[in-house]
């Protein structure tokens, strides 16, 4: 009830869309399974084709519209795929048995029309959200980085800087294609896991491994939080009162230092060289181009010197049970008791220059702690 | 048994259709012209602003603004330079882009975002949508019976008013003023009469084809409220408000015979005036109550920056406005007062102005849109006195002015005549959003074409107490192209095709600082 007129109100909630129609997905599915020698070797594999016509895409419209969220049908997408689970068995005996199976699993998607040239902001090709032409889909884009200044140890960019005439009028797919650098793609080629197990009579030890090769990933930001949608970070968030990641006892010091260092230097608010790197050219009041980035902390955050490959290898589970024999149970009226000492999480082979982020969610998230390893150690009990 | 399967699947399939039919879990659908009446109180009307009341050791905190901004950018408000900041809720940095005719509105003094200058295009033209699909829906609303279909017309009539205004609003926020030699080709904005969501680049339309535009609704809107002089309350629009709107439109054209015939149409219905010698200076002249109020629309936020009292003012009425007035005008201790203050600011006093009385509802009468039965008066006389027929206009000046002043004296002829109402025009309608517009239309009017200079300061306070350490001055020239707002940052970027305004860059006049001797004696 609204008081200033004295009657009932109602709002929008959504607004007409007459020209959105149905998704239609065509899927097709194949599978086999057999076994051979004995039941040795185990495959299942299965294989799919989805089409999908129409998706749906969100899209920003002008505001004249009242509203600048729009769902429309927007294009073909192709998800291929196949999967493919073996386990195989290469020694059975009395005392001994040793399995080992693996699932793998590859997609392949591609989107067949392009978008329209506004439809993208500068965040969604930092972050992998943007569909481009030609480029698979979740490529994720960087800027380039040069090195570091010999002066002040800043960081230095191709960002057209010297030559922004050209930038001037482009549309935004147009202007982040040609200043950006594809940094490679956020899902990875490969994924899967392998699980062995070892059994010795009473004793059973089992590990299972994960691994992913082919995505590529950001290390977290250095200059305040890498992932924050604001990008608002700049290097004033480097206090005293803060911790800061510790790549920066590397970072340069002296003129000299750019030969052997990645790491900016840190510009404080009261040295000369401050504004030089507080605000992008793209910023200002005078640009008449599309908002390339706000500072060049940001810039370095996102560039391409931080981006390292994302596979790795992991060992998830290691398991040693030891199963007490019957006879010796039987008196204690139990029929089944097992003592089981687990490990999880215990290692993970990754790129070096992570440095314990978690490869999984790289830099496009806030920053979180890796998985910590743990232990158990259990008894199972059945009556 | 085969029978029964049979009856078993018969059923089965039976009731498909109505399990595959689409409905929504939460949201409810429009079901009759009673909804859409609804939806004209909820999002079709600007919601009026007030304060929030934070508590005793915080400042409150304002809701909608709607379009106040045009009345920072004219020659009655002016900024209260004082010792220590007297801005008590951060106006005055969002308004320098606006008070001081800035090339960017949205940034501020120091060319940063202070805030996003898309408000007002994005606040016009949402309400445009729901007008839109207002008018598109209502049409096939069931109607039974004759009071059925009186009440659809009013909400179809109230819904074409409503897109007419804020098409006006856009036009003459965004688009050049209209002069009818030219303005089949100035740009103004895009059109969107369409009720669901284009994925298109829009273009601007011409500024005739806008005007157009809102003429054509409020013709539709005529004929739509005929059974419907008075709404339910000024704050809806009922046949006098279509009358006085289109006069007001028609003026803006320089449409002069149109602006008289629709005057007269108003005063015809009603032609009450309030009395102000009637009004003691204790009270407030406008109220939901006032005989005079037809129409009006949006909060009062504009009455806040010009507080009673004397440390938080931070604009006040500035000195050409109130030296408008003469000694014996009765405006002058109703619609403005000067307060106890050492410094005697001038505030406005037209809706109740005190703290308390402006916490937690809106105000009575708006700042933005107004419709008083006064502007049925003036517009009759500026429309005949541009025709020339001075008859007309003198006598209706007489009985209007017998009502604001102790002694009424017209005797102005000619030009000095039409310089005298529009004059009459400030005065009366100060700080209800028609300056800015009147401002703009005097520079192309083809009758008598006149513009002025304005001056505007902008202060900047620092130290620990936050005393006064600069000021710069601004001008606005005459004919200057600042009259015309750039279309904002958010729509170019998104859009580049449609477009901006030539809007120069405002320099800096003079300045002057905390180091010059002459400040250090007077402040110290």
């Amino acid at each position: 009830m609204n008081s200033y007129f004295g009657e009932y109100e109602s709002t929008v909630n959504t607004r007409p869309n007459p020209n959105l129609k149905w998704e239609r997905t065509n899927s097709f599915n194949l599978g086999l399974e057999f076994s051979l020698f004995e039941r040795r070797l185990q495959v299942e594999a299965e294989m799919y084709l989805k089409t999908t016509k129409d998706a749906f895409m969100n899209k920003v419209v002008s505001s004249v519209n009242g509203t600048t969220a729009h769902v429309v049908n927007g294009g073909d997408v192709t998800n291929n795929g196949f999967n493919v689970a073996v386990t195989v068995s290469p020694v059975i005996t009395k005392d001994w048995r040793w399995t080992i199976s693996t699932i793998f699993s590859k997609t392949y998607n591609k989107l067949k029309t392009s978008p329209a040239g506004e439809t993208y902001e500068l965040e969604d090709f930092l972050t992998g959200n943007a569909l481009v032409d030609g480029q698979p889909v979740g490529t994720f884009y960087s800027y380039k980085f040069l090195g570091l200044s010999p002066v002040d140890g800043g960081p230095l960019f191709d960002d057209y800087a010297d030559s922004r005439h050209q930038l001037e009028g482009l549309d935004k797919y147009d202007t982040y294609t040609t200043v950006l650098t594809p940094s490679g793609c956020r899902e990875p080629k490969m994924s899967g896991s392998f699980n062995t197990t070892l059994r010795y009579k009473q004793f059973h030890l089992s590990a299972l491994f994960t691994y992913s090769l082919g995505a590529k990933t950001r290390q977290f930001g250095m200059f305040g939080n890498a992932a924050d949608e604001t990008l608002a970070s700049s290097a004033y968030m480097i206090r005293p009162e803060n911790n800061v990641n510790n790549a920066f006892l590397d970072r340069w010091k002296h003129p000299g230092d750019e030969m052997h260092t990645n790491i900016p230097a840190i510009i404080p608010d009261g040295s000369d060289a401050y504004y030089k790197y507080s605000e992008h050219y793209s910023a200002l009041g005078d640009w008449e181009g599309q908002f390339i980035a706000s500072n060049y902390w940001d810039m370095y955050d996102y560039s391409d010197i931080r981006v390292v490959s994302a596979n790795y290898l992991k060992l998830n589970t290691l398991t040693l049970s030891y199963e007490l024999p019957e006879r010796l149970i039987k008196r204690l009226a139990m029929s089944r008791l097992e003592v089981r000492l687990s490990g999880y999480n215990l290692f993970t082979v990754c790129a070096k220059e992570l440095k314990g982020q978690t490869p999984q969610q790289g830099g496009f998230t806030t920053i979180q702690l890796s998985d910590r390893p743990s232990y158990s150690l259990g008894i199972n009990v059945s009556f | 048994m085969k029978k029964i399967s049979y009856i078993l699947c018969g059923l089965l399939l039976a009731s498909c259709s109505d399990f595959l039919e689409e409905y929504s879990q939460d949201k409810s659908q429009v079901t009759g012209y009673e909804d859409l009446d609804e939806l004209l109180i909820g999002d079709g009307y600007l919601t009026p602003g007030y304060f929030i009341d934070q508590g005793t050791y915080n400042y409150p905190t304002p809701t909608e603004t709607n379009f106040w901004f045009i009345n920072f950018m004219t020659d009655e408000l002016q900024e209260n330079v004082d010792e220590y900041d007297p801005d008590w809720f951060g106006v005055r940095s969002t308004m320098f882009g606006y008070h001081t005719w800035q090339q960017l509105v949205g940034r501020d003094f120091h060319g940063r975002n202070a805030h996003d200058d898309s408000e007002m295009w994005t606040l016009a033209y949402e309400r445009v949508n729901t007008c839109n699909m207002i008018l598109a829906a209502i049409d096939q609303q069931p109607a039974a019976d004759e009071e059925a279909m009186r009440e659809r017309n009013r909400v179809k009539g109230e819904a074409a008013f409503l897109r007419g205004v804020y098409y006006y609003f856009l036009v003459n926020l965004y688009g050049k003023p209209y002069a009818p030699s030219t303005a089949q080709t100035t740009p103004g904005v895009p059109l969107k009469l369409t009720e669901y969501v284009e994925d298109v680049e829009f273009a601007r339309a011409s500024v005739a084809a806008v005007y157009r535009q809102i003429v054509n609704d409020l013709d539709m809107a005529e004929t739509c409220l005929q059974a419907y002089p008075d709404n339910k309350s000024p704050y809806r629009a009922g046949l006098r408000a279509v009358y006085f709107f289109r006069s007001r439109v028609a003026l803006y054209m320089q449409d002069w015979e149109t602006a008289k015939a629709y005057a007269q149409k108003a005063i015809d219905l009603n032609a009450t005036l309030l009395d102000l010698a009637t009004v003691s200076p204790d009270a407030f002249p406008f109220s939901r109550e006032c005989p005079e109020l037809v129409f009006s629309m949006g909060g009062n936020m504009t009455t806040a920056a010009i507080l009673l009292g004397d440390y938080y003012t931070t604009y006040k009425l500035s000195d050409e406005l109130c030296a408008l007035y003469s000694q014996d005008d009765l405006r002058r201790g109703r619609y403005f007062t000067y307060d106890d203050s050492e410094d005697n600011l001038p505030t406005l006093r037209k809706v109740d102005n005190t703290f308390a009385g402006m916490l937690g509802r809106p105000a009575e009468m708006s700042d933005c849109f107004v419709l008083r039965n006064s502007e049925a008066y003036l517009n009759l006389a500026e429309a005949a006195a541009c025709l020339n027929d001075e008859g007309t206009a003198k006598t209706t000046l007489t009985r209007f002015l017998a009502n604001r002043m102790a002694t009424v004296d017209v005797s102005a002829t000619g030009d000095d005549l039409i310089s005298f109402i529009r004059d009459e025009r400030a005065r009366e309608f100060c700080l209800e959003g028609q300056r800015w517009f009147d401002l703009r239309r005097y520079t192309v009017c083809e009758r008598l074409p006149w513009s002025k200079t304005i001056e505007h300061v902008f202060s900047l306070y620092g130290g620990k107490w936050g005393e006064w350490t600069s000021t710069y001055h601004y001008r606005l020239e005459p004919n200057d192209e600042a009259y015309t707002l750039d279309i904002p940052e958010e729509v170019r970027q998104q859009q580049p095709s449609i477009g901006s305004n030539p809007r120069p860059a405002r320099p800096v006049i003079t300045s002057e600082d905390i180091t010059d001797e002459d400040y250090e004696d007077d402040w110290y």
